[in-house]
């Protein structure tokens, strides 16, 4: 089933098609959220949130062109509103705690990689982590985000640029 | 730095992953907003054909009142037809006395 399909059945109220675009849709948009600075739980509850909102629209559902542009649009406003409710963007906790501990070598490096993504504007870290993280095509990017393929990827150059400055300056660093 | 070591570097420092749970979690929710508002959509449904059943008992009663004056004066209560349009006006000025406090309920 396609999209415009799910929600036709979704609007019916059928659970399925909710779990479908769920399936679909969800880690990027949990890599949205990550990346526009929400804590691994916060952005699993606002996952949650952007997907009722779904629910929350009845019929008016089957309007939507754009699943992920509209999906990432509510995860966009929802990260803000959480973030304006925390009134700072310290807890951008980027990364999970790990698993296995690591060497001294492997923490510091994944403390540089958390601490550089700070840096970044949020729009470009959402090209990174959606890329990176997501596996998405700037084709993909794009249509997600509703930009050109071509801004998706001047905004993940720009970004990349920007972190091997502070990669350099840091690992310069005695 | 080339592209392909800071692809390297990033991929290295981890990223959470969606925990499954997270699905079963919204489900649960899911099924419970659905079901509230299925309960929300009887109970609007049962206000709303009380309000029918209102209008409808006024409309008797207001036909019976009548016959009942023409009975009494030995004449029609009414000297002229109703034109359809005085009907429908009385059933809009009902509904919309009857609608007032559903209205109020809704916004509560």
């Amino acid at each position: 089933m396609d999209d415009s399909e799910l929600l036709a059945a979704l609007a019916g109220g059928d659970l399925e098609a909710l779990e479908c675009l769920y399936d679909a849709y969800a880690t990027r948009i949990f890599h949205v959220l990550l990346a526009r600075g929400l804590g691994r739980e916060a952005a699993e509850d606002a996952l949650q949130d952007v997907f009722l909102s779904l629910l929350d629209r009845g019929r008016a559902v089957r309007r939507i062109d754009n699943v992920p542009a509209y999906l990432i649009t509510v995860a966009r406003n929802m990260a803000s509103r959480h973030l304006r409710r925390q009134r700072r963007w310290a807890t951008l906790e980027l990364m999970e705690p790990l698993s296995v501990a690591p060497t001294a070598a492997e923490a510091t490096q994944k403390v540089a990689v958390r601490q550089a993504l700070r840096q970044l504007p949020p729009e470009q870290t959402e090209v990174v982590a959606l890329k990176v993280w997501g596996e998405m095509t700037f084709a993909e990017i794009g249509e997600a985000l509703e930009i050109s393929p071509h801004t998706a990827a001047s905004r993940y150059r720009y970004a990349l640029e920007k972190l091997r400055d502070i990669w350099e300056d840091t690992d310069d660093e005695p | 730095m080339s592209p392909d070591d800071l692809e390297r570097r990033l991929r290295n420092g981890s990223w959470p992953e969606l925990r499954p749970e997270v699905k079963d979690q919204l489900m649960h929710r899911a099924r419970r907003k659905l079901a509230g508002r299925s309960r929300g959509r009887v109970f609007r449904w049962a206000l709303a054909a009380a309000a029918t059943l209102l209008i409808a008992i006024n409309l008797i009663g207001e036909r019976a009142h009548t016959r009942r004056i023409e009975l009494i004066t030995g004449r029609p209560a009414i000297h002229q037809p109703i034109p359809p349009k005085a009907y429908a006006d009385a059933l809009r000025y009902r509904a919309e006395l009857l609608s007032e406090p559903i209205g109020d309920l809704g916004n509560s």
